[in-house]
């Protein structure tokens, strides 16, 4: 016989026992493993959506304006790429509207994709490449319409446009382009119909169109806007190569060699930004040419003394004037009253003005606000040129569509009002001879100061040889020139992005929610409760062989020694268990996947999860839970020590009896401390010197102590009273006070019963309701609506003319729509940052908040940075403030910032990190429970600094007058048929908070569920110490028998016992969860919480079933033979 | 009047039965205490359950005052016990979360009392009369072996029984403690005008009653 020989046997002979301890074991092992395969298995569900929705695509490479299709051989041509790279596929890659015309439906955020053959090889799969109008639809917008084969959908995009929509040029009544097609039918998911960049869990809405057709229409004939790349295995840097294959044509860079010698330097949009404007003028430096820069803008009139010439160009020209030093001197301003503006000599004879003459030009500018604005500026004549040299070069002026391509004046077709009635015939004949040469020249100063734009402040450089050239040298230098601007502005600076889009997305596959760590903390109770059986299970075991750890005392086992022998027991018993609990784990992990598919749906919005069974985890679970349960039966182990031999060896524990006069009065008086300190806390909280919600989850969480500290006190009292009476009452009270034999266990009972309580009620303080839309300082901010528009609205739509412009008259004269209220939001469209998206937000979606905004100050702040009684009063005038390092202020929603991004107001973020234009944010607030949790919200001038390139509102925020909320149908309506053409989509602000209410209040729901089943894992345990009671008092009850009880009497005894401890238990847990929630409560009105109610229901339950097991342990005790004393 | 007719008790094994007692008689009047002597596991206190109603006998007939508890129901048969018989085990057997007056108050708790308080009165009163005034409010786990065992008997007497029955009542007390106990039995049984039967291996104890058997054998033999 050895050491492990024992153990073994021990093992054997009492099997029974540690089969329940194996159970106890293997439940945590299955429910810890199984918690932690659930957040493998969605990790791996997300990577397994992004990686099949990706295809053969590992980097992308996209662009803000599009490139040539060329640039795909260019860039393959580049040394290592090819070997790189087993495959390019250009692509044209829009956000659109579709409208499903047989059945009306239409569907907003459609990714619009032309696609040519290329496409479908580069993935790798067999489909036929749409050609002509023909288009396939994704599965998931094919089921949404409905869609058959031959039905028609109107596709409608934003157009691509090299001039800036929100410029004076730009043409803001055509942002989109509608395009007509057939619908071949739904492309299966194996052909690539859920091709996604962007990585979402939800179902893909995507239509795949002929590439030419996308590109003719949009006027984009050879160009693309995304570029996919498949590796190959080679490593090379694609963003030094982008660079070098890249030429002045996939800028929209031009550089012509004109006939005066010099070079034009344009951009496709008319305007050459500052950084690309100063780049030029350092290359030109380091050639030796020298500079012009140029700024041509339309004067409306040009007016002095009463004679005007109406639609002049005028150009500001840099002192260098291209050469012309006449008008250089002309030009220089000698800061005597107004700037000096030189006019030819046309204009000059046609306004009869001279040398010092006052006049004034009016033009148009367009407002970064989103408006057409009028001004004037007063100039001094100081010179009269002839129509001659740099004065007659048309090509001062840049290409504006409508206006340098028109024949006459009266074809001009700008997208800006001009009054016709204005030219005469001479302004005609003007246009005839000289086309679009500017009349008027300024400073290049001053033409900066008036017309700068956000795109830039020069509409063309003029580089000049120091000496003359010949035509093949100028076109040299030309290509020099180009080149060298090519490389100076780079990809980044030129819009084009290099994405490592498999990485990012993977990378966002760990998901914004670790479900892992989630259902983890959900399963706290579960596991705790199996632990706790662990534990218990272990300890009836023990206690059922005192009598043999006496035997091995008497006969010199030390102490040690027989703790080493039960914990060499338990090792084994808790491997057996962890092994059953890993199988175990992956059925429980399978329930769990199944939950979230079905009954928590509303949490991952997705029923694309499956499980996917880790090894790792399991062991890592199985590991876990055998040292939890260690711990457990070492601690059980450790109370052998407390024993002496001579107790051991009668089979009794410590007398019970004899802590009952111990820590009676230390535990009233912390029932009494507790009470008192709960009060004031409660005091404290309704004085508001202490935050609602902790001061209230506080004071319940003493109420709780102070309850259950009561208990202790109540079970180990000695002045009970005489026991008297006779009946079922007297006989109740009998069994409550045999509560108090076994204080530790009943109050065990009693406690897990009221803390489980406390916390299945208490947690529904967090749930969340979603509340009057009226309310400015609610989560929807007043506003009833929220519109989003896959086009921009370049004009304001909070402006009168803006909403003229667009066709929301909200006057008298359109009572549906009249006081209703619309504030524009600018948007960066990008991944969803709310908590419906489970990836990662690499690329967050961003809002450019307006002054209106900002001064309503609506919402409620969370937590701000705000230091100032101003900034408290409303923290969203933080977003004005000015940081070191390109630093941009932000707010956040709270629930947003917490649990999707994972940082708190004060940190610093950094947005598009994988790209060349990494964005560094300053979170200084944060919005509690708002409708704006998707994105991230900076103010709109910072927004249109880091996001020039997008143009107008595409999300609009609409309030309506109280009392209209009946019309707010009616009304959602009337916005999308007006705002059709930009794909407007408006919802109620209410249903979209609810929609995230949905999803944080699905979590409460399953740690409640979870929390529930901890709690009928506990009413196990619950059970087994009832049983065990009784069979340990069963020579009590036998003598209760022998003195006439019957069995029924024997069991009220039992039951009234039970149902005590789990009363007591709900009372106590209820009271200091309802104080913790009564804030809640009375927002509520005092309705209580309903799922809350079912648990507790639960509870009760728990405690009936756990009375019935030991009811029925009494009817099968031996009573006779228990009243023997042996 | 007790009478025990031609008892007999045996248990099922899977050996088959075993018989503990058999073709065994008895009668004992009121006012009578008999002691039945015998070695461990001869069948004394299956015997002594079988008069007390609380184990069937496999055959025969056990009276008291003319009823046969066997005849009776379960929840008949519970309260014939609670009002005609009183148990002293040698293990008190005591209720440690309750006092001893408690303790003594335990079997009224299923009987439907004359008037509220009388029962507690008659507890204070046994106690009283077991010379444990002073520790009403003690509780098992305060009071020595002695006067854990006086508790019991005054738990026992508290329903006035007419048949008190003792399975080794001095089994677990020293010699003085068991004399002590010894001797309150007699002279309760005297006062109270009880039928008493005790079993002992004790000679000693059993020489303080009127009549003495040995079970031998399955049967009683006068001693």
């Amino acid at each position: 016989m050895t050491f492990g020989h024992l153990a073994l046997r021990g093992l054997s002979y009492h099997r029974r026992t540690h089969l329940a301890v194996i159970f106890g074991v293997a439940s945590a092992v299955a429910v810890l493993a199984g918690a932690l395969l659930v957040g493998t298995s969605v990790r791996a569900s997300l990577s397994g959506l992004v990686a099949a929705r990706l295809g053969h695509t590992d980097v992308v490479i996209t662009a803000e304006h599009p490139f040539t299709e060329a640039l795909t051989e260019r860039l393959l041509d580049q040394p290592g790429v090819a070997e790189a790279f087993r495959g390019a596929a250009p692509v044209f890659a829009l956000e659109g509207v579709a409208t499903h015309q047989p059945s009306g439906r239409r569907a907003g955020n459609v990714s619009v994709y032309g696609v040519d053959r290329r496409f479908f090889d580069f993935h790798g799969v067999t489909a036929d490449a749409p050609t002509g109008g023909d288009v396939w639809l994704s599965p998931g917008l094919a089921e949404e319409f409905g869609a058959a084969t031959d039905d028609a959908l109107v596709v409608r995009v934003a157009r691509p446009t090299d001039i800036p929509l929100d410029s004076l040029h730009g043409r803001k009544e055509e942002v989109g382009r509608a395009m007509r097609l057939r619908v071949l039918g739904p492309l299966p998911r194996e052909a690539m119909g859920e091709f996604s960049l962007s990585p979402s869990q939800g179902p893909v809405r995507a239509v795949f169109m002929a590439l030419p057709r996308l590109q003719r229409d949009l006027g984009q004939t050879g160009r693309v806007n995304a570029l996919l790349l498949a590796r190959a295995g080679g490593d090379v840097d694609v963003t030094r190569a982008l660079d070098a294959s890249l030429d002045a044509d996939d800028l929209g860079l031009r550089v012509e060699p004109l006939a005066d010698g010099s070079l034009l330097v344009e951009t496709a949009s008319g305007l050459i930004p500052d950084s690309l404007a100063a780049a030029i003028t350092g290359i030109g430096l380091r050639r030796s040419l020298e500079t012009t820069e140029v700024l041509t803008w339309l004067a409306n009139r040009m007016t002095t003394g009463g004679r005007s010439v109406p639609y002049s160009l005028v150009a500001g020209v840099g002192p260098a004037a291209v050469g012309d030093t006449a008008l250089a001197s002309m030009l220089e301003d000698t800061g005597a009253g107004d700037p000096p503006v030189v006019l030819n000599d046309w204009a000059a004879r046609d306004l009869g003005v001279s040398v010092g003459s006052p006049l004034e030009l009016e033009y148009y500018r367009w407002a970064d606000a989103g408006r057409l604005v009028s001004e004037r500026a007063a100039f001094r004549v100081s010179g009269i040129v002839p129509i001659a040299g740099i004065a007659a070069d048309r090509r001062l002026a840049p290409a504006y569509p409508g206006i340098t391509d028109a024949d006459s004046l009266g074809d001009w077709d700008p997208p800006f009002p001009i009054d016709l009635s204005l030219v005469r015939p001479i302004d005609e004949d003007y246009w005839d001879r000289y086309r679009a040469t500017a009349k008027a020249f300024v400073p290049i100063a001053v033409a900066r100061e008036l017309w700068r734009t956000r795109h830039g402040s020069v509409s063309s450089l003029r580089l000049r040889p120091s000496s003359p050239s010949s035509p093949g040298e100028l076109a040299t230098e030309a290509a020099a020139v180009s080149q060298a601007a090519v490389r100076a502005v780079g990809s980044a600076r030129g819009g084009l992005t290099v994405v490592d889009v498999r990485a990012r997305n993977l990378g966002a596959s760990a998901g914004a929610t670790d479900f892992g760590a989630y259902f983890s903390y959900f399963s706290f109770f579960l596991v705790v409760s199996a632990l706790l059986l662990t534990a218990l299970f272990f300890r009836l075991g023990i206690e059922q062989r005192l009598r043999e750890i006496g035997v091995l005392r008497a006969t010199g086992f030390s102490v040690r020694a027989i703790q080493r022998l039960f914990l060499l027991e338990g090792l084994v018993v808790s491997v057996t268990g962890a092994l059953a609990g890993a199988g175990l784990a992956v059925a429980w992990a399978a329930l769990m996947m199944y939950g979230l598919r079905t009954w928590w749906v509303g949490a991952v919005g997705t029923t694309a999860l499956t499980l996917h069974v880790d090894p790792l985890t399991l062991v890592i679970g199985a590991v876990s839970g055998v040292a939890a349960s260690l711990v457990c039966i070492s601690l059980t182990v450790r109370a052998i020590r407390r024993q002496s031999p001579r107790q051991l060896l009668t089979g009794t524990t410590a007398d019970p009896s004899s802590s009952l006069v111990r820590g009676a009065s230390r535990r009233a008086w912390t029932s009494v401390a507790t009470g008192v300190a709960a009060v004031a806390l409660t005091t404290a909280t309704l004085a508001q010197v202490v935050p609602a919600a902790a001061g209230f989850f506080g004071a319940g969480a003493l109420v709780l102590v102070s309850g259950l500290s009561t208990l202790a006190w109540w079970l180990r009292r000695r002045d009970a009273g005489v026991l008297g009476g006779s009946g079922l009452m007297a006989v109740s009270r009998f069994g409550w006070r045999n509560a108090g034999w076994r204080p530790g266990r009943s109050l065990t009972s009693a406690g897990l019963v009221a803390v489980a309580s406390f916390l299945l009620v208490s947690v529904d303080a967090f749930r969340k309701d979603t509340h009057d839309a009226g309310d400015p300082r609610g989560g929807t901010g007043g506003f009833s609506l929220i519109a989003e528009s896959v086009l921009p609205l370049v004009q304001d739509p909070a402006d009168l003319r803006g909403r003229d412009a667009l066709g929301l008259q909200f006057d008298a004269d359109d009572p549906l729509l009249a006081d209703v209220s619309i504030i524009g939001a600018r948007l960066r469209p990008g991944d969803d940052a709310s908590c419906l998206n489970l990836y990662q937000p690499k690329h967050p979606r961003v809002l450019g908040v307006s002054d209106r905004l900002i001064d309503a100050g609506r919402f409620r702040f969370a937590a701000s940075t705000a230091s100032t009684d101003a900034e408290r009063a409303n923290p969203w005038q933080l977003l004005r403030q000015t940081l070191a390092d390109g630093v941009i202020p932000a707010i956040v929603d709270a629930t947003s910032l917490q649990y999707v991004l994972h940082a708190a107001v004060g940190d610093e973020m950094v947005i598009d990190a994988d790209t060349g234009r990494p964005i560094r944010l300053l979170v200084v607030g944060s919005l509690a429970d708002s409708v704006l949790q998707g994105e991230i919200l900076i103010a709109e001038s910072s927004f249109q600094q880091v996001f020039p390139e997008a143009a107008g509102y595409r999300v609009l925020l609409i309030g309506i007058p109280a009392g209209a909320q009946g019309r707010l149908d009616d009304l959602a309506a009337a916005i999308e048929a007006r705002l059709e053409p930009y794909g407007v989509d408006v919802q109620s602000t209410m249903r979209k908070l609810e929609a995230y209410h949905r999803v944080e209040n699905t979590y409460l729901s399953t740690f409640q569920t979870l929390g529930g089943l901890g709690l009928v894992l506990g009413t196990i345990g619950l059970a087994a110490v009832t049983a065990r009671n009784v069979l340990e008092r069963r020579r009590e009850l036998a003598l209760l028998a022998a003195s006439g009880y019957r069995l029924r009497d024997l069991s009220t005894l039992v039951v009234a016992e039970n149902l005590a401890l789990v009363t007591a238990g709900l009372v106590v847990g209820v009271v200091a969860a309802l104080v913790s929630i009564a804030p809640v409560l009375v927002e509520r009105g005092g309705r209580p919480p309903g799922l809350s109610m079912v648990w507790l229901a639960a509870v009760a339950c728990s405690g009936v079933v756990a009375a019935l097991v030991a009811t029925r342990a009494v009817r099968r005790l031996p009573l006779v033979a228990s009243l023997r004393s042996e | 009047m007790l009478v025990a007719a031609q008892l007999s008790k045996h248990y099922d094994t899977a050996r088959g039965p075993v018989p503990i007692v058999d073709d065994l008689s008895l009668e004992v009047a009121r006012g009578e205490s008999v002691a039945i002597m015998g070695p461990s596991g001869c069948g004394k206190s299956t015997l002594l359950y079988m008069l007390g109603a609380l184990e069937r006998p496999s055959s025969g007939t056990v009276t008291l005052d003319g009823r046969n508890p066997y005849a009776l129901d379960d929840a008949a048969q519970s309260a014939f016990r609670n009002t005609h018989v009183g148990f002293v085990f040698q293990d008190h057997l005591l209720l440690p979360q309750l006092s001893a007056l408690d303790n003594v108050l335990v079997p009224t708790l299923v009987t439907a009392s004359p008037r509220p308080g009388a029962a507690a009165d008659r507890a204070r009163m046994l106690l009283d009369q077991m010379g444990l005034a002073s520790r009403l409010d003690h509780r098992p786990g305060e009071l020595s072996g002695g006067e854990r065992q006086r508790v019991a008997v005054a738990r026992a007497l508290i329903q006035q029984p007419s048949l008190l029955l003792c399975d080794e009542p001095t089994g677990n007390l020293d010699r003085a403690s068991a004399d002590a106990i010894a001797g309150l039995l007699v002279s309760l049984q005297g006062t109270h005008d009880t039928m008493l039967v005790i079993v002992t291996h004790s000679p000693t104890l059993a020489a303080r009653f009127s009549r003495r058997y040995a079970l031998t054998d399955r049967r009683l033999v006068s001693a």
